[in-house]
């Protein structure tokens, strides 16, 4: 079985008031696919309120093949509470609470070939730790910028400070 | 599946999760459409609902269900794609559309769609041969990639229908 490494544990954005929900989906999915990402929609839950009132909750699973060995993820949770679809300046958009989670971590040995003896678990370790160390500390800090960037992305849509 | 027919998981599970007000027999009836269209939904032949389980509980009626779906893509590979609905406080309701009464339903569905790639679906191979290692691993292996391919391609083509069909937001 692949390994897996946690590169960012938990990153949190939300967001209360007007906004449009669909751009939104729009500026990720660019973002995701400009950034080489494939996305797996994994999970989406709609849960109507009222008649003009929802929850949302999505769930997407966003992986990159580094190389034969590795395979980036950033995985991101989207709830949005209270969901309502508003008009402003003829425009559709949309009201509620919005928080979006992100967690990226890198899997190894994605096509499980040092796994099956137990020999080989050993050499992947060496290989790991000594080999290839510099080389797969260059991939994880590649994903946690790439973590950072889309989290800033998010942030500044929704014009959120900065550090 | 034949004794030493090996399933490779291509799709783990996608979940759609709805509350509200909608049609449930219609939806049932809509993905079943879908997978005889597609090739997945002769009864006779490759399509077996394995479970159904209706309770008729005091806030509304739950039910549970178990699809699966088979369509060969030749003599070794198929894919195999199982469908699981629960629903839970399902009950009738009456809406207005353009001054129209219909009859819906109000509930909760959650529907989960797993892929899986059969491959030796008809154990020509005995299980675990040396022969078939060969085959799979060498001759076979860019095949079964573009395999897996077209099922998670397929496996979400009927997920965005789903959805298209609930009004949910696509992405």
């Amino acid at each position: 079985m692949p390994e897996k490494d946690i590169i960012v544990k938990k990153l949190s954005i939300s967001y209360e008031g007007v906004f449009d929900f669909n751009n939104f989906i729009r500026l990720v999915k660019n973002w995701l696919k400009q950034n080489s990402y494939f996305i797996i929609e994994k999970d989406y839950g709609n849960i109507q309120k009222d008649k003009n009132l929802s929850d949302i909750k999505i769930s997407l699973d966003n992986e990159r093949e580094v190389d034969d060995y590795n395979r980036a993820h950033i995985d991101m949770s989207i709830k949005v509470k209270n969901l309502e679809n508003v008009s402003s300046d003829k425009k559709k958009l949309q009201r509620g609470k919005l928080t979006i989670d992100f967690e990226s971590y890198l899997k190894k040995d994605i096509h499980s070939k040092w796994e099956t003896k137990p020999v080989q678990k050993v050499a992947r370790g060496i290989y790991d730790k000594y080999l290839v160390k510099d080389k797969q500390k260059i991939i994880e800090e590649d994903i946690r910028n790439e973590t950072f960037a889309v989290y800033n992305e998010v942030k500044a849509y929704f014009n959120l400070l900065n550090k | 599946m034949f004794e030493g027919a090996e399933s490779i998981n291509v799709v783990p599970d996608l979940k759609i999760d709805w509350k509200g007000i909608f049609d449930f027999s219609d939806l049932y009836k809509k993905i079943k459409i879908w997978l005889l269209y597609e090739g997945y939904g002769d009864e006779n032949e490759n399509f077996i609902e394995a479970k159904y389980i209706e309770r008729i509980k005091p806030n509304g009626k739950q039910i549970e269900a178990k699809w699966y779906a088979e369509k060969p893509v030749n003599d070794y590979v198929s894919n195999y794609l199982t469908l699981t609905f629960t629903v839970v406080g399902l009950k009738d309701t009456e809406i207005t559309i353009e001054g129209k009464k219909m009859k819906m339903n109000s509930g909760q569905v959650i529907i989960s769609i797993k892929g899986d790639l059969v491959i030796n679906r008809k154990g020509d191979f005995g299980k675990g041969s040396l022969l078939q290692k060969i085959h799979d691993r060498r001759l076979f292996r860019k095949n079964i990639e573009l395999y897996k391919e077209e099922l998670y391609k397929k496996t979400t083509d009927l997920y965005i229908e789903i959805k298209a069909y609930l009004n949910l937001h696509q992405f």
